[in-house]
Parts: structure tokens; C-alpha cells; sequence
């Protein structure tokens, strides 16, 4: 792994290389990719890592809005009190506060690699969770029966050659020597891979995405004779195309797998992952990411969010979803160290929740919501979105926060400033990408 | 296949028969096909479809048997939903319950149930074909279990609205599916009700940075007021339940359509039961695909509207595309469609008829249709069980492996979220992990490893019961279609692997 002082220099070198071109006459829109979209280090790929809060998270409860006297007026019992206070949320800017239990990430605001952005919503506000979920995940809000990711589309538009078979030969050839494919060639079975055991809508479609379950513990290598072998063979021989490919794929994602000795990729001294199935989501994907296999996408998701009663406040049910979610994604981020550099954590939700608080201490499906971006090259420490207010006409239909920001532009932004993608139109079909209104969460 | 009565048997054919008419041959069926010809052998099978029971499909006794080990067995929904009580019931009650008796009472008990009843159906049916059908058109008018009270009423939906219909007519399969709970509950009708009887408030001062109106009264209780209507089911029913994408009406017959249907929802109380509901309809005069419906009719404008578009013919080509695709070729076969949907259109959706064409229509069996069919997960693992006679004789049928196969390809029964229904296709289902899956499940389930699965066993002279047992040929013929590859030949004296390897084997994902 190279010292940060070298990423530190490549990283300069970048932004004067940006600068030239902007002397030269490019088009000041396609600066911020030009700045920052700089390519990896050899062998070495940028990460996206979404976390998706299923459920809907209380936004509003996470990232406080501790200045605004409404929030205090319609949460009677379910608030959390201003900072200074005993419970008291984290300040973060002066009016808003993290929760108490997103303790392990108040730091990384503090130290600049984290952005908070608030209002972020769907143009079709659904109050229906699988509707706002297909939605989010195929980022084509009100289109139904959706069944392509939005990050399929992705690793489908950035892959290397586009959506066709790479070079046969060099195909063939990787076989014989067992090389691996390490790199943004649509053959690269871990481009996309998903952190639990089913593949998430947001990873669905045409390009191979690893569900990694249990294939991390892998049995023992393929020996000639051997049942995968004679798989391996059966598919090549008699399989249909579209089978032989996928099933080519499947075996040499089982082969990078296996190449990864996990002892070797212990997470580092500081990192303490929480000992459940995502902080264990989160530890697979930091050993993936630093195995240089090749990951640009990973997706975990951590439920849990649906607080309809009983939600509780500074303690209770949703503080202690918080602290999951807080201290796995803080294990991650310390045990990524220096290669937080290359890699941005996205925090995402179908929903927010109501801003008054219910009859049963908790809230109900809302609006807008509170996204979360981590990275080693964030500039963070910053609120970003227009915060549109908690006074009763200032909200969607009289009850929700409103959206001033559409979720499709904060993932847009994302992918184009961090991994580089170009065709955002075909990522986000229906929705026109417009620097403009980007938020600068990267 | 030409269904003259074959002098010598096609044993090729018959077993292209069998994988699209029933759930996937078993040991002997071939031999049992050719023997009766294939004419009679569907006769047979629409026959024991016609007679068995309405509501649920012909099973051996002991199969029965476990059924009844459900705590949900032979509930209608009311009395499922005591039976497995809401959350908040069960939360309220949370104290004074075992872990154990908060498992056995949770929706997700309940939701097992529910998947397993349809696997066990499909590997155990006697009326396979009957059976196959009932699970393309409960598909066709996919419901998911995940939405709001469905976990109560989704077996309900299957065993009333599918399955007594299936060899019937499709304008009463339209209607009974129209009327029943589940489906208003899916597509969301039960919010379909005539504009709000209050006026919105006028909206408040809007100060700088919101960007919305208010349009309703801050009322935190607002889910439960009724809302203005919900296009969803009406847009559904046309697009995908009758008439297709290009089946011929307009954005404003969409409107027209969910305004005819306000007020189809569910009664009031506790009977999880249909009713229209004449205070939420609007009653105002509605033109739908250019018929004028009058005003005021309440519930028979939507009587009217479902009889329409049940024996309309863009509905009739859609139908027989999707039949098509199901069970012949999924990349479709124009020449079979047209015929379909004639016969569809001549017997006024007559779907005995229309079945019978399909099976017995002269391009059913022909080259470039055999192999066509891409097996869905489910489709897959119920084929592979029965290739090796495989029996689910856990407690209630259950086969937690099986399930986790299925969840983990997000292909549970009833947990479809799409309207669509669950995807077809190899493009759909061959992805590199999913493709391990099979493997693995392959692996597990030929060396008789598959928890609550039980396969026919080796017995030693002395009665010591050992591995699993395959009458070889008879099993290779089903899992080697096109016999055992020259590849494999150091693996002709294991048997349990040949058998693995033609489960997991290309030539078996097909039908």
C-alpha cells in the first residue's frame, strides 16, 4: 500500500493537471470530474459503498435540527435536547446536532471527511416502503415493476468495453495462467458486490453483480477432477452463450475469492466492528476493498428504521439502530485507514418520517430525509441542501419535511465527482443531469 | 409433437411434455406418458383438474397430513389474523410471551407457511397441470404477502380467485380477482375513493426555502382520511391484467378506469372481506375505451368495465403472449399466439379451451421450442426434486434449505413486490451467484443432504438403510437430457455426482 504522502502528491498533481485544462478551454461543467475523478492507483479501484437504512430512518432524529423551536414543540417525548443538555445532541454547525448515539461519527465530521445532506427526497412522494425502495434503488421514482439498480446500470455504463465480451483471446489466455481480472472490464466478476444474501433491486439487471453470503468462506481450491471442475467444464463446453459467460464469471469470482486469505486482511488495531450481521457486512466489504480485487461498488443494508411507536429519544429503540449504524460504519472508516482516500461511504432511505411524533411515541412514514457522505476525500464537515423548515406551512402536505433536493442528484454527483461515470443520462434515464443544482457532497 | 397415436413412443417428446405441463417429470412418468399417448395423457390431467376440489390441489394423504401440521391450515383470513396476530397485538402482548410462542405467532411464521404450501403443491400435486396453471395466472395477478394485511389473505386470494378458474372462463377469474381483498389491498384500491367530501385549506404563507403548498390540514392522523383517488389498480388492470402496454387506451382511460373503481375496497370491521362501498364512489358520468358507463350505476360501471375488457381482443393477444412465453418459448412463437388468442376470443376466454390448444397445438413440440424455457429458481428446484423423487417430509413440509435457496434469489412464493410478477428469462435468472446457488443446491440435494427432503435409499442385506439410491438410467434420462456428456465419463461409476452434475448442469436450468 502506498504512504498517503505519495496519494498526497498524486493528489496535487491531479488538481494542477485540472487546472491546465481549464486554461486550455474546457468547459468549466466538466470540471469538477476533471478535478477529482482522477483514476486510481494501478491495480486499484474506486469505491462506492451504499448503506441502505431500509425502513425508513427518522432523519430528523439523527441529524437534529436542534435550532428550530417547532421540532421541540411536536415532539414532546421523543426530542433530543439541544447540545449542553444531559442527552444532548452533538452540535454540528450551530443548529443542527448529530444524535448521541452517532457519537463514532461526530469525529469524522469534526475532521472533515463526513457531509450531512438534509431534505434529500423522491420527486414521487410514495408513503408505501417497497414502492419508495424500488424507487430509490432503480432511481427511476414512479416507474413500477422497476427491476434494474440503479448501480447495475452503473457498473454497466463504466465497465471497461461497455457491455461486450472482452477480448476472447486475452479471455482464453487468463485461464491458462490464471490471471485474474482485477479492473472496470464487465468480466471483473466483483465490480459489484453486496455485503448479506440476496441481491438488492439497486444491484439487479444486466451486469454481474456477487451476492457475497457465505462465498468468502469458500471451500478448498478446485483440484482437476473435482466437482467444480467438471462445472467448469459442462458450462464450457455446453452452455448456451449467455450461460457459458455467467457461469465463467460465477467461477472465477469463486477463484478471486479464494485468493483472499482472510487472516491476512484482519481488520487494523483501532477498527472494532459491532459483532452483528452489519458490522460483519461492513468487516467483508473493508477486506474486499483493501484485497485490490477490484470492487467499485458494495451495498449493505441495516433495518430496523420503522419506528411507528415507541421510537424513544436520546436512548431506546432507534438510538440503539443508530449505534449500530454508527459504530459499524466508524470500524469501517478506521479499518479502510488511508484508503478511505479512494473510497466514498453514501448512507441512504426510502423515507423520512413524519415531523410531528404519533400517538404511540413515533413517528410515521414521511418525506424528506437526511443522507450521509464519507470519504477520505470528501470535503466535509459541511451541512449541504436548502433546509426548507419545521414550521407547520412550510411542510409537504401540511405534516413532512419537504424535499429540496432530489436523491437522483446526490447519487449523480456522487458517481460522476468519485468513480468517473460519464453517462449519467443512461444511469439515470428520465432524469437530466445538472451540475448545477449538485450539492458538492463530494 | 404430432399426438396421432404414436406406434413407437417419443420419449423425447414426452419428456418435453412433461416439463412444461407439469412441475418436472418424475421416475416413470415417460414411461407412464407413452403408454397412455399424449392426447390422453391431458385429457387426464385436465380431467383430475376439473374434478378435484375448487380451492386446493389433489395431494397423497400423508402430503395432507403434514398440511394440517400449519397452524394456518384451513383459516380463512379473519380467523388468520387471530390466529397470527398483527404487531401491535403481539408487541402489546410481548411480556407475557416465550420467545418461542412470539416465533410461532409472528407474521414471519406465517409468511413460511404461506411459501411452503406452493412448494409443497407443486413437487406433490397429482393435478400437475392444473397446478402449473394456477401458479402462471396467480403470477399473472401477482400479490405480495408484504403489503399491508396480505400475510392473511393472500392463500385465500389463490384457492378462491385462481385456482377454481383456471380451466374456466377468465372473465370470472377478472372479476373474482377485481373483487378480492388482496389484489385492492396490492394496487393500493382500497385508497381509491371518490375526492375528499371536506375542501382542502387554503394554503398558509409559505416563508423562504419551502417550496411546496400546503394541501392538506396538518393532521398527523391524515394516512387514515380518505384520499383522493388511487390510479393504481386501474392502471395495473389494464396494463397488465387485460389489455398490455399496447393494448389500445389512452392516460385519460386510466383515469376514467380508477374512477369507476372507487369504492371496491375492503368492508369495515373485522372480516378482511370485499365491498363496494357507494359513499366512496364517485358517481359522477365516466367513458371508458369510448363507451359511455352513465352515472350513478355505483358498483356495475366496474362489472361493466371488467366483462369488457375480459373478452377484449388486445387482452386475448396479451394473454396468449404471456401463455406463450410461460410454458413454450420465452423468447415467444408468433404462430402459436394468434392461434391462442383466436381461441381465447372464440370461446369468450374459455380457458380450458384455450389451455387445450396450447398443449396440443402442432407447434408445441417443435425444435426450435424445445429447450426454450429458462427455469425460474422456484421452477428449478421444484424440477430437481422431482427428478430424484425427492419427498418433502419434514414437519409440515417444511425444507429450510430449500427456503433460503429461494429467499436468497428473492423468489419465496408471495414475495414478489412487482405487480409484473416474478421475472422470467435466462437473462433474468443466470448471474454468476445465482448460478453457484444451483450448484451448491444441486450438491446437497443429489447426495441427499437437504434438510427436510427425503430421497428414495440404498437398504444393505441386512436392512441398513445408506446413500441415496437413483434407478440410474431412469434419472439420468431426466437430469442428462441429452445423455451424460463424453466430459463426464470418469464420473459414470459415482452415481451421486453424475446426478449433481446433471442438476447443476446446463442442459437442466432449460425445459
Amino acid at each position: 500500500m502506498p504512504s498517503s504522502s505519495t496519494l498526497l502528491s498524486r493528489r496535487v498533481f491531479v488538481r494542477s493537471g485540472g487546472l491546465a485544462l481549464l486554461a486550455l478551454g474546457v468547459p468549466p461543467v466538466f470540471l469538477p470530474r476533471l478535478l477529482r475523478a482522477a483514476p486510481a492507483p494501478e491495480g486499484r479501484r474506486r469505491t462506492l459503498i451504499c448503506i441502505f437504512q431500509r425502513g425508513a430512518v427518522d432523519g430528523l432524529n439523527m441529524v437534529v435540527p436542534w435550532g428550530e423551536e417547532a421540532y421541540y414543540r411536536v415532539r414532546p417525548t421523543i426530542a433530543i435536547p439541544a447540545p449542553g443538555h444531559p442527552d444532548g445532541a452533538l452540535d454540528l454547525d450551530g443548529f443542527f446536532g448529530f444524535h448521541p448515539a452517532l457519537a463514532p461519527l461526530h469525529d469524522l465530521f469534526r475532521n472533515r471527511t463526513l457531509n450531512v445532506v438534509q431534505a434529500v427526497g423522491s420527486p414521487h412522494p410514495t408513503r408505501s416502503h417497497f414502492e419508495a425502495q424500488a424507487d430509490m434503488e432503480s432511481a427511476r421514482p414512479g416507474t413500477r415493476g422497476e427491476r434494474e439498480g440503479w448501480l447495475n446500470r452503473l457498473l454497466a455504463e463504466t465497465a471497461e468495453g461497455g457491455r461486450t465480451l472482452e477480448d476472447p483471446v486475452a479471455h482464453a489466455r487468463d485461464h491458462v495462467t490464471g490471471q485474474l481480472g482485477v479492473g472496470a472490464s464487465a468480466s471483473n466478476p466483483v465490480r459489484g458486490v453486496v455485503a448479506g444474501s440476496a441481491l438488492p433491486l439497486s444491484l439487479r439487471g444486466g451486469h454481474p453483480a456477487l451476492v457475497l453470503g457465505d462465498l468468502l468462506e469458500a471451500g478448498a481450491g478446485a483440484e482437476p477432477g473435482s466437482l467444480e471442475e467438471d462445472f467448469r467444464q459442462l458450462y464450457a463446453s455446453e452452455a448456451g452463450e449467455v450461460l457459458a459467460r455467467s457461469a465463467d464469471e460465477a467461477f472465477r469470482a469463486v477463484r478471486v475469492l479464494r485468493s483472499i486469505v482472510p487472516e491476512r486482511y484482519r481488520a487494523s488495531g483501532e477498527a472494532s466492528y459491532p459483532d452483528d450481521p452489519f458490522g460483519r457486512s461492513l468487516r467483508q466489504i473493508a477486506q474486499l476493498v483493501k484485497a485490490d480485487v477490484g470492487v467499485e461498488v458494495a451495498f449493505a443494508d441495516l433495518g430496523g428504521w420503522d419506528t411507528h411507536r415507541g421510537q424513544g429519544g436520546s436512548e431506546g429503540a432507534m438510538a440503539q439502530r443508530l449505534h449500530v449504524f454508527a459504530r459499524g460504519i466508524r470500524a469501517l472508516h478506521d479499518d479502510l485507514g488511508a484508503r478511505m482516500d479512494e473510497v466514498v461511504v453514501l448512507t441512504m432511505s426510502e423515507f423520512g418520517r413524519t415531523v410531528r411524533e404519533n400517538g404511540a411515541r413515533g413517528t410515521d412514514h414521511g418525506h424528506a430525509n437526511s443522507m450521509l457522505a464519507i470519504g477520505g476525500r470528501v470535503r466535509g464537515g459541511r451541512i449541504l441542501g436548502d433546509w426548507p423548515g419545521l414550521e407547520p406551512e412550510l411542510l409537504f402536505r401540511g405534516r413532512d419535511l419537504a424535499r429540496t433536493t432530489d436523491f437522483r442528484d446526490v447519487f449523480a454527483e456522487v458517481v460522476s465527482a468519485h468513480l468517473g461515470a460519464e453517462r449519467l443520462d443512461r444511469i439515470f434515464p428520465g432524469h437530466d443531469p445538472d451540475p448545477g443544482v449538485w450539492r458538492g457532497v463530494v | 409433437m404430432s399426438l396421432a397415436a404414436p406406434s413407437a413412443c417419443d420419449r423425447e417428446s414426452a419428456r418435453h411434455l412433461l416439463q412444461r405441463a407439469t412441475w418436472g417429470p418424475r421416475s416413470g412418468e415417460i414411461d407412464e406418458l407413452c403408454r397412455l399417448g399424449p392426447r390422453r395423457w391431458i385429457e387426464r390431467q385436465f380431467l383430475m383438474g376439473l374434478r378435484a376440489g375448487p380451492s386446493a390441489p389433489r395431494l397423497p394423504a400423508e402430503m395432507e397430513r403434514r398440511l394440517e401440521d400449519h397452524r394456518s391450515h384451513g383459516l380463512d383470513p379473519t380467523r388468520l389474523r387471530e390466529a397470527f396476530p398483527p404487531g401491535d397485538v403481539l408487541r402489546a402482548r410481548g411480556g407475557e410471551l416465550s420467545p418461542t410462542e412470539r416465533r410461532l405467532l409472528g407474521p414471519q411464521r406465517l409468511q413460511q407457511e404461506v411459501a411452503v404450501r406452493r412448494l409443497v403443491h407443486a413437487a406433490h400435486a397429482a393435478d400437475q397441470l392444473r397446478d402449473r396453471l394456477t401458479a402462471f395466472w396467480s403470477d399473472h395477478f401477482n400479490v405480495s404477502l408484504r403489503k399491508g394485511p396480505n400475510r392473511w389473505l393472500v392463500g385465500d386470494f389463490e384457492a378462491t380467485a385462481i385456482r377454481p378458474h383456471v380451466l374456466g372462463s377468465f372473465p370470472a377469474m377478472l372479476r373474482a380477482v377485481a373483487m378480492h381483498p388482496a389484489m385492492l389491498v396490492f394496487l393500493d384500491n382500497v385508497q381509491n375513493v371518490a375526492a375528499a367530501p371536506f375542501p382542502a385549506r387554503q394554503p398558509g404563507t409559505v416563508r423562504g426555502g419551502a417550496r411546496r403548498t400546503v394541501v392538506a390540514p396538518d393532521d398527523p392522523d391524515s394516512d387514515s382520511r380518505p384520499r383522493a383517488g388511487n390510479e393504481n389498480f386501474a392502471r395495473e388492470l389494464l396494463e397488465l391484467h387485460t389489455l398490455g402496454l399496447d393494448g389500445g387506451y389512452t392516460e385519460r382511460d386510466v383515469e376514467e378506469v380508477a374512477r369507476v373503481f372507487t369504492g371496491w375496497g375492503i368492508a369495515q370491521g373485522d372480516s378482511l372481506s370485499f365491498a363496494f362501498r357507494p359513499r366512496l364512489h364517485d358517481s359522477r358520468p365516466k367513458r371508458v375505451l369510448g363507451i359511455e358507463l352513465g352515472a350513478g350505476r355505483g358498483m356495475d360501471e366496474g362489472e361493466e368495465v371488467l366483462a369488457l375488457l375480459a373478452e377484449h381482443p388486445s387482452t386475448a393477444r396479451h394473454l396468449a403472449g404471456k401463455l406463450v412465453r410461460y410454458f413454450v418459448n420465452e423468447a415467444g412463437d408468433g404462430a402459436m399466439e394468434s392461434d391462442l388468442a383466436a381461441t381465447f376470443l372464440e370461446g369468450g376466454g374459455d380457458l380450458l379451451a384455450v389451455s387445450r390448444a396450447l398443449f396440443e397445438h402442432p407447434r408445441f413440440g417443435s425444435p426450435e421450442n424445445r429447450s426454450a424455457v429458462f427455469r425460474t429458481p422456484f421452477e428449478y428446484a421444484v424440477a430437481a426434486l422431482r427428478a430424484v423423487g425427492g419427498e418433502l417430509t419434514g414437519p409440515g413440509g417444511f425444507s429450510p434449505p430449500i427456503l433460503t435457496f429461494l429467499r436468497s434469489s428473492g423468489s419465496l412464493p408471495w414475495h414478489e413486490d412487482s405487480p409484473a410478477g416474478v421475472s422470467r428469462g435466462v437473462h433474468a435468472w443466470s448471474g454468476g451467484a445465482h448460478l453457484l446457488e444451483r450448484l451448491a443446491f444441486a450438491e446437497s440435494l443429489a447426495g441427499g443432504r437437504v434438510q427436510g427432503v427425503s430421497l428414495p435409499r440404498s437398504v444393505s442385506r441386512r436392512g441398513a438403510v445408506g446413500g441415496p439410491f437413483f434407478r440410474l438410467e431412469e434419472v439420468l434420462e431426466l437430469v442428462h437430457p441429452g445423455g451424460v456428456p463424453p466430459t463426464l465419463a470418469e464420473s459414470l461409476r459415482d452415481p451421486v455426482r453424475l446426478v449433481t452434475l446433471g442438476l447443476g448442469g446446463p442442459a437442466f436450468q432449460w425445459m
